[in-house]
């Protein structure tokens, strides 16, 4: 943050924010720019094509690609924060914008109506990528995670305004997926299917259709739309089953992006560009990833669904609590697997206002496994059919998931038994345990959500007309407030955000390094028995560093 | 029960190893626990399986009770040992020969399967040195510490442990037992409630000799007498639980390096009864 207001002028500052809450209105960017609805590469109403990153011709192309693709603009449709002098029904005039008509139309009364890319991929988040020993273990992690998605987007919303309204929904999620939906009316069921292949039920932004884990085979409830011809290569090519069907199931869509460079000779030893095509643009929340060709960056599951939170001190937290839950979940063995279609429940749950606080989701009962992976597994694997999974998962307040229900300890103690088996240093142990605390706090709702803070901000501003209309001024004085207590100038709001002295630095203390870097080479000499016993009290002054006195005479 | 005749009258000291216990699924285990009581529950667990095993007629007789969980117990992957690092925690309960932790460390190493582990960690309760008149409580601990380090050292020398690390010392007591000791102190342990609050001086000194300040979450008096005995009471009589005093446990850890994740997590526990 610091580097990036070096570069910046005086009256600029980074903010990691999910949402600009004034993005489609009026000259909101700075040159400002008009948009163009009929010449323009998105053709909307309210974002010019100046807006859209210039710094690669990918996000140009992607806008105008999934576009045309669907055949008509992408059409947004937010609930709106119904307020008390909120227009009933709230139904906009588009007229003097340059509408031909297609998003009166495409508005829904009682919605905040956006129509391009840019109004969801213009956000941004909090992406966790791991890294997996193996590909099992990048399965597992990826059916673990997959049912955390929903949970930590509710606790970190802090998204509930869009195009200048306060909105009935807390986080991003809606709005991104609709933004890219590149489906066309035969693929949404509007139409019958005559020029496109399937019936496809979700965005291609949007949550994951399968498990890919021995674990989580009995748990795929969902109909899965799929490529069959692909799917039988990949089997045919010694692929398993469930991997088989996740990569046919995103190769279900067509390209949007392609560049001419890559389509020639492209040699599949050395270059995986044409999978990371379709890989890249099925943005779900979570990712598997195959290492690339010639890499050994190995395999990785990325963690897609937490919304940016607008200090350091917060992305941190969230970063390292879901760094921590993996940790736990692999020392653990640990089951977090519900039926796939109830996580989709989840995230329509979570995206909701104030989710964190008054909804609740689904969550398994038991997360300590009966029997051991591999024999549950076997199990699963045998038979055709599956048990029944019914009596598993119940309904949880975000508060119980967190903080324990009954035989159920919660998230946070195991993670606080995990960390007391590990070797800690004092000043990580600090750092982390107030990580925790906001995570803790936020999850029982001692704290508010930062969606919770922003709307009470708005809603308390003296200029505010109880109209769900965020104004011009009102949204400075938020992003003010904002810039001072991300930059440290101001204290957050205690019931949002407690004030925190962490101990991090960029390293880790130099002890912890010496003593981490001889122990490898010693344990490693050791292990091989390359290392005769010691005659005398005295070692090479090269083998241990930290014995100074010991060859200082004594 | 309390008035039930006693299982194991003439029973005199007790060895108990619980195996590896990180898998829940192995050791149905309550996930709140303190060590503490983490380390009684395994005991509880592995003497009701004892119980269990050995006619009852024979453990009128017993005189030593001696059960490894060995179902539970696991073996390090001999091509695996350098991704692994054991650390060893040791806690010495009651007054011992200095001896003992030489044996314990052996007890590890045979039951892992390994010809060492990486680091040792002493902690030594305070109701477990002898303080006479002529001392302090603080020298009296140090000096109780010393003579355990030097056998800690002669581990070291052989080979069969990389790192000393001691728990909950003060800056002055760390000070005096770096100064004194052959084989340096890596580690000195403190207790998680102090990590935000570290004393200056302890925290610059550490600085200075390279000793690296870790958190645990053990208490002082790791295992009391009376937590034992009501451990033993409830698996089997009260006359069976009386008059038990620890004498020490170890416990021993696996992680596996750069990925942070806990591969192993098990006690040996000693105590002892003079009827």
């Amino acid at each position: 943050r610091q580097e990036i207001q070096a570069e910046l002028k005086e009256d600029e500052a980074p903010l990691s924010l999910t949402a600009f809450p004034r993005l489609g209105c009026g000259f909101f960017t700075h040159p400002p720019f008009q948009p163009d609805p009929i010449n323009g590469i998105s053709k909307s109403l309210f974002f010019p094509d100046e807006a859209i990153n210039q710094g690669h011709i990918r996000f140009k192309t992607l806008t105008r690609n999934i576009r045309s693709r669907r055949g008509e603009k992408v059409a947004i449709n937010i609930p709106i924060f119904k307020d008390v002098n909120t227009p009933s029904p709230f139904i906009e005039d588009f007229s003097h914008l340059k509408d031909d008509g297609s998003s009166a139309a495409a508005a829904k009364p009682d919605h905040i109506y956006m129509d391009c890319m840019g109004f969801g991929m213009g956000n941004c988040c909090l992406q966790v990528t791991f890294q997996a020993c193996n590909i099992d273990e990048a399965k597992t992690l990826y059916d673990q995670l997959a049912g955390m998605c929903p949970i930590m987007l509710a606790l970190s919303a802090s998204s509930p305004i869009y195009r200048g309204y306060l909105s009935d929904i807390d986080t991003r999620w809606p709005v991104i997926s609709a933004s890219v939906d590149d489906r066309t009316e035969e693929e949404r069921g509007l139409k019958p299917l005559k020029n496109d292949r399937f019936r496809i039920q979700k965005s291609r932004y949007d949550s994951i259709d399968s498990y890919i884990s021995p674990l989580g085979r009995c748990y795929n409830d969902i109909e899965l739309t799929l490529d069959d011809d692909l799917c039988k290569e990949l089997i045919d090519g010694g692929v398993d089953e469930l991997l088989a069907r996740h990569i046919a199931h995103l190769f279900i869509r067509d390209p949007v992006s392609l560049f001419k460079e890559k389509l020639e000779s492209q040699d599949d030893e050395t270059d995986t560009d044409h999978f990371e095509n379709i890989q890249s643009t099925n943005w779900q929340t979570m990712r598997f990833k195959p290492p690339p060709a010639n890499s050994n960056i190995g395999w990785r599951v990325e963690f897609r669904p937490m919304e940016a939170q607008i200090t350091d001190f917060e992305n941190a937290a969230f970063t390292v609590f879901i760094v921590l839950l993996t940790r736990v979940i692999l020392s653990y063995k640990l089951n977090f697997i519900i039926p796939i279609s109830k996580v989709d429940e989840n995230m329509r749950t979570a995206f909701k206002r104030d989710a964190a606080i008054n909804e609740k989701f689904y969550f398994r009962k038991d997360v300590l496994t009966e029997s051991t992976p591999l024999e549950c597994a076997q199990q699963c694997g045998s038979s055709g059919g599956c048990s029944d999974v019914q009596g598993e998962y119940e309904l949880m307040t975000i508060k119980e998931i967190f903080h324990g229900k009954g035989d159920f300890p919660g998230l946070l103690a195991l993670i606080n038994l995990y960390m007391d088996s590990m070797e800690i240093d004092v000043d990580s142990r600090c750092t982390i345990t107030q990580y925790l605390m906001l995570i803790g706090q936020r999850s029982s709702g001692t704290l508010q959500t930062s969606a919770k803070w922003m709307r009470n901000f708005v809603l308390n501003h003296k200029d505010y007309k109880q109209d769900s209309v965020v104004s011009e001024p009102i949204a400075y004085d938020l992003l003010k407030r904002i810039v001072n207590i991300s930059n440290g100038s101001e204290n957050a709001d205690p019931q949002h955000l407690f004030h925190h002295t962490t101990k991090s630095s960029d390293s880790i203390p130099e002890a912890l390094y010496q003593a981490e870097a001889f122990l490898d080479q010693k344990s490693r000499k050791t292990a091989t028995e390359a290392d005769k016993p010691h005659q005398d009290f005295q070692p090479h002054p090269s083998d241990n560093p930290l014995s100074n006195g010991l060859v200082n005479g004594d | 029960m309390a008035e039930d005749t006693p299982l194991f009258p003439n029973a005199k000291s007790m060895l108990i190893h619980s195996g590896n216990i990180i898998n829940w699924t192995r050791l149905k285990r309550k996930p709140n626990q303190t060590s503490t009581e983490e380390v009684c529950e395994c005991i509880g667990k592995t003497l009701a399986a004892y119980l269990e095993s050995v006619d009852k007629s024979e453990l009128q007789n017993i005189t030593d009770i001696y059960k490894v969980n060995s179902e539970n117990v696991q073996k390090l992957d001999e091509n695996e040992r350098e991704e692994v690092k054991i650390t060893v925690k040791v806690f010495i309960c009651a007054p011992q020969p200095a001896s003992v932790i030489s044996d314990m460390v052996d007890k590890v190493l045979c039951e892992l399967g390994t010809s060492f582990v990486d680091t040792l960690m002493l902690a030594v309760a305070p109701s477990s040195v002898d303080v006479d008149d002529d001392n302090d409580d603080d020298s009296a601990l140090l000096n109780a510490i010393k003579s355990y380090w030097e056998v800690m050292e002669q581990l070291v020398l052989a080979d069969r442990v990389l790192f000393l690390g001691i728990c909950d010392l003060t800056k002055d007591a760390l000070e005096e037992l770096y100064n004194w000791a052959k084989v340096k102190p890596c580690i000195d342990q403190v207790n998680l409630e102090s990590c935000c609050v570290m004393p200056q001086d302890l925290t610059g000194y550490a600085k200075s000799v390279n000793v690296q300040l870790l958190t645990h979450n053990d208490k002082p008096e790791f295992i009391t007498a009376e937590k034992l005995q009501e451990t033993v009471q409830a698996v089997a009589t009260k006359a069976d639980s009386q008059n038990w005093k620890p004498q020490w446990a170890v416990r021993y850890s696996g992680i596996v390096k750069c990925r942070g994740i806990i591969q192993m997590r098990g006690y040996i526990f000693h105590a002892l009864r003079n009827n």
